[in-house]
């Protein structure tokens, strides 16, 4: 804690290595907070860099980590607030009929919660071994079937197999198996992109 | 914000049924403070909008893509912000250039960036291949630890506790369970050796079921019984811990009321030598040495890779004595017996002592590097903090000067570099990932270093 306020400090004085800091810290479920609201990864990106510069123009003002925190997700929400409101974004707003946006003042907090819990979740998928993260990444994740698979890793169907079953218990072990609610989630998943494409 | 991280560790605790009592009365008033939040947590897990965000998520920030991203919005910011001292004119101009274009290319860009990561994909997963990586993206080590038991179990301890306290059972600081006692007890008749490794760039804390503490440096293993026996208390180390060890007295029983019988060395007890028939006396062996420890704080680095072992007495009083001796003799009328604020060196079967300031070899343990060396000998234990490989460009011999550095251990390794750097001007470093796809193991990361 002592640290992180000693590169609030740093970002006053003007220290560009204290702004990586906090890019490197928040960058991650900014840009998918960001992404959830104006659906459209690019436009979530641009957004996102947008208020790093405007943490960088009010770098003066931050007394603590939980005031650069919030102004983060404050101006990035502003942000995806008035694209929707842009010509561009009500085309994205219309083609969608997003139920996020009927009320976008929704709790933002639960969304800040949400957007960490999920690059948490990602992290533990992350950890999976070797070959069975990249399998199961590339089959759930990335939409790529069992051939694709094969073809790309150059390896054999049955090893795909094996390898996502592994891969789905291993993550199913992460919730430890004892939710019913995530195992069914995750069944209902396997059913969806089962062995027969 | 620590609050935002908190509450979505709690629901992901909740979600595993592991969070504790004091958890779940955090998580039920954070629930309270909205009337969304109780249907946000149930709707969580129904349907497949979890493994949609997921899939989002990775998109944004998985193997890859993640990387090229982050490099992206960095220039992006670079770019657009009025950073000082930049590298040359020239390319200041045409960056702002760029960033004027960057907003309408965007989409674009993302595209023919996605494009070129699948060709670069199956470059890399075809042959190893090296890329320049930014120090600032090589993070410091963080709370990690496999234990592994007797019988070959392996558990990866998690990465949001500090430490585990071994008992009947095993649980973490919080007092959440690692291992019920059940799934001990097929050991439990006689002690069995279970050690707890951690891996360059982990460290992890023990507390033993004597109530003595272990804190455990990086690239570290510990081996210890899975109780004490009673007459004696001996651990195995290879690599750096400090210990604090508390003096204990008496007979086996003492172990199940440990307050009345045990004095913390912490408590400002100075152990009295010799003078207790009664004391259960606890052994730290390494490969050169054994350490035969008399209620006290001190710091043993064994690493594997360096030829010499290092004990530091912080306080009390412990006797150093070389393995090959330890066989030959009792250990009382052998090795050397240190005092607080002195340090032994054992190198193959000698053993020097010396009066060192402690704080340089346990201040690691406080979340500190204060270290003072050569720059190969700082590097070395950097190097073991944030899992880099360092090769020395034109050899050893130009490192002469000695250096005196302290650094939070929880920056990014382009601040202890930075830190280095200023030190000694002519001090010059890059950095590759060595990597090779086939192999689906991680890159090696190289800190290629010259002066």
């Amino acid at each position: 804690m002592e640290t992180t306020d000693r590169y609030v400090e740093l970002l006053r004085d003007g220290n560009q290595r204290a702004l990586d800091h906090f890019i490197q810290e928040h960058v991650r479920p900014l840009t998918f907070f960001a992404a959830k609201l104006v659906r459209s990864e690019g436009v979530a990106e641009e957004i996102v860099g947008d208020s790093f510069l405007k943490l960088w123009e009010a770098r003066g003002r931050f007394e603590n980590p939980g005031h650069i925190h919030s102004f983060l997700y404050r101006v990035t929400r502003n942000a995806c607030l008035n694209h929707q409101a842009s010509p561009k974004g009500r085309e994205h707003r219309y083609a969608e009929l997003d139920e996020n946006l009927s009320s976008p003042d929704a709790d933002i907090f639960t969304k800040i919660v949400h957007a960490e819990f999920i690059q948490q979740l990602h992290a533990e998928v992350e950890k999976l071994p070797g070959q069975q993260a990249t399998i199961f990444r590339m089959s759930y994740l990335e939409g790529y079937t069992t051939e694709e698979i094969c073809a790309a890793l150059d390896t054999t169907t049955s090893n795909v197999f094996y390898a996502k079953s592994k891969a789905l218990a291993t993550l199913k072990a992460v919730f430890k198996d004892r939710n019913p609610l995530v195992f069914v989630a995750l069944s209902y998943f396997v059913e969806k992109n089962s062995f027969f494409h | 914000m620590q609050d935002a991280r908190h509450i979505a560790t709690l629901i992901r605790k909740h979600l595993r049924q592991e969070l504790p009592e004091t958890g779940r009365a955090e998580l039920d008033a954070w629930l309270e403070g909205d009337p969304g939040r109780r249907a946000y947590l149930d709707a969580l897990t129904e349907g497949d909008g979890l493994l949609d965000d997921l899939a989002l998520y990775d998109r944004l920030w998985g193997e890859g893509t993640g990387e090229a991203r982050l490099a992206r919005i960095e220039r992006y910011i670079r770019a657009g912000g009025q950073f000082e001292a930049p590298p040359a004119n020239a390319q200041v101009t045409k960056k702002v250039r760029w960033r004027a274009r960057v907003a309408r290319a965007l989409p674009y860009a993302a595209a023919i960036i996605l494009v070129a990561s699948v060709v670069g994909w199956w470059a890399v997963s075809h042959q190893p291949s090296a890329v320049d990586i930014a120090a600032t993206e090589i993070l410091p080590g963080t709370n990690r630890a496999t234990l592994t038991l007797a019988d070959g179990r392996t558990i990866d301890l998690s990465e949001e506790q500090e430490g585990i306290i071994i008992q009947d059972g095993i649980t973490y600081l919080d007092g959440s369970r690692v291992m019920e006692n059940e799934e001990l007890r097929m050991e439990h008749e006689r002690p069995t050796l279970h050690s707890i490794t951690t891996p360059k760039g982990g460290t992890y804390q023990i507390a033993l079921p004597d109530g003595s503490k272990v804190w455990l440096n990086a690239a570290s293993t510990l081996k210890y019984p899975s109780r004490f026996s009673g007459e004696t208390r001996e651990v195995i180390l290879e690599g750096e811990a400090f210990f604090d060890i508390v003096e204990l007295q008496g007979i086996p029983k003492a172990f199940g009321t440990p307050a009345s019988n045990v004095k913390s060395s912490a408590g400002g007890v100075k152990s009295s030598v010799g003078a207790r028939v009664s004391r259960v006396p606890f052994n730290v062996q390494t490969a050169n040495q054994v350490v035969d420890v008399l209620g006290t704080q001190f710091n043993i680095s064994a690493y594997s890779d360096d030829p010499e072992t290092k004990t530091t007495l912080v306080e009390g009083k412990v006797r150093v004595v070389g393995q090959a001796e330890a066989h030959n003799h009792t250990p009382n009328e052998s090795g050397v017996t240190l005092s607080p604020g002195q340090q032994s060196t054992t190198r193959g079967s000698s053993i020097t002592v010396t009066t060192v300031d402690t704080e340089y070899y346990t201040s690691w343990k406080d979340g500190y590097f204060s270290l003072k060396g050569t720059i190969p000998e700082v590097l070395r234990q950097v190097a073991r903090w944030y899992d880099v490989e360092v090769v020395f460009e034109g050899g050893m011999g130009r490192y002469t000067e000695v250096l005196d550095v302290q650094i939070p251990r929880d920056v990014m390794l382009a601040d202890v570099l930075a830190a280095l750097e200023l030190a000694d001007p002519a001090f010059a470093y890059g950095l590759t990932a060595i990597a090779n796809k086939n192999d689906h193991k991680k890159p090696e990361r190289r800190l290629t270093v010259s002066r």
